[in-house]
């Protein structure tokens, strides 16, 4: 099962989206939460502090949440951390482009915490039997 | 090449027409002009022109409309800064409302610390669904917020559109006279305070 002590990243432009989605993992009983504003400043929280999960918006200025992705995917030291994007971008095309580009989780805005908790569990599910 | 064709033609008719008008024959005249409309009137001829002229058409209806409106232009920069401002009312908005929904939290919190009559136990459990869920409801601010952004980029084509057309048309910035709505801070300079309005009045004895 989640390890309720990892370290989440949560990646998003609007201030009002971070606390959100940091309080809803709150409620899920995830306390322990970093925020970056961008891809950017992502990347360097990333390479600078340990973190276990990353919640990523797509459309962002600076550098996108699919950049983010990319980066890390192509980073070895990130390569394997786990991402989940949250997004209003709904077109079929984005989404097949974020899973080859190796999503995790794919959320759409507006979204709810029953959602939010389904695609955590299955995340985690899926790691753990690849594991 | 046939455009070659077509010119040779034409000079030739043009020719054909300096002649008779040279000689003062008026048939030839007649004849060399009407060879010289019937030329004009070819197909591609035709739809060029017709292009040209619904082209200049739709030119100066754009020239109208710009000069019926002189405001159009300058309204543009001010409803980009207008909708920039209503994407930072609502994130205030929301961040007011995720304030209080912390609060209650964790008032709520220390409620369930307590000991209470057993029958508090899901009164306290539904308040805190409820308080979850006007703090998600709060994520119409990220999305009304994008869908904005995206208008207000709209409007910024639009205006750099008008802008190029605008040295055509030359339009000018002047008072409208009707109410200028809720003032947007930078874009309203001329906006005042409540205490400035409240001094203002005072200066006016009421």
């Amino acid at each position: 099962m989640m390890d309720k002590n990892m370290n989440i990243l949560i990646v998003d432009d609007f201030s009002t989206m971070r606390r959100i989605v940091k309080n809803l993992l709150n409620d899920l009983g995830f306390t322990k939460t970093g925020e970056a504003e961008d891809g950017n400043s992502a990347l360097a929280y990333l390479r600078s502090t340990p973190c276990d999960f990353v919640v990523t918006d797509w459309n962002m200025p600076g550098m996108t949440g699919i950049e983010l992705l990319k980066a890390i995917r192509a980073d070895a030291a990130l390569a394997k951390l786990p991402v989940l994007m949250v997004t209003a971008e709904a077109k079929r095309e984005q989404i097949i482009e974020a899973a080859q580009a190796g999503v995790n989780g794919y959320i759409i805005k507006p979204f709810t915490a029953a959602t939010l908790q389904e695609k955590l569990n299955k995340i985690f599910e899926r790691l753990a039997a690849a594991a | 090449m046939s455009a070659v064709v077509r010119n040779d033609d034409l000079v030739r008719l043009l020719d054909l027409a300096v002649a008779a008008h040279q000689s003062g024959d008026p048939d030839q005249l007649n004849g060399a002009l009407e060879a010289l409309v019937e030329w004009r009137s070819r197909p591609l001829h035709t739809v060029l022109s017709r292009v040209a002229h619904e082209l200049s058409d739709s030119l100066s209806s754009i020239a109208l409309l710009a000069r019926s409106d002189p405001h159009l232009a300058n309204d543009l920069p001010d409803a980009r800064s207008r909708l920039g401002y209503v994407v930072e009312m609502t994130e205030r908005a929301a961040h007011r409302t995720l304030d209080c929904v912390d609060n209650c939290r964790r008032r709520v919190d220390n409620l369930f610390a307590q000991p209470l009559p057993e029958e508090c136990a899901p009164l306290i459990a539904a308040i805190r669904t409820d308080l979850s869920e006007m703090a998600l409801a709060q994520e119409y601010q990220d999305i009304s917020g994008q869908i904005i952004r995206r208008v207000i980029g709209i409007v910024q084509r639009v205006e750099s559109a008008l802008a190029e057309l605008g040295e055509h048309v030359g339009v000018s910035r002047e008072n409208d006279g009707g109410l200028a709505g809720p003032a947007v801070p930078q874009v309203d300079v001329s906006a005042v305070s409540q205490t400035d309005a409240d001094a203002l009045l005072a200066g006016l004895g009421l």
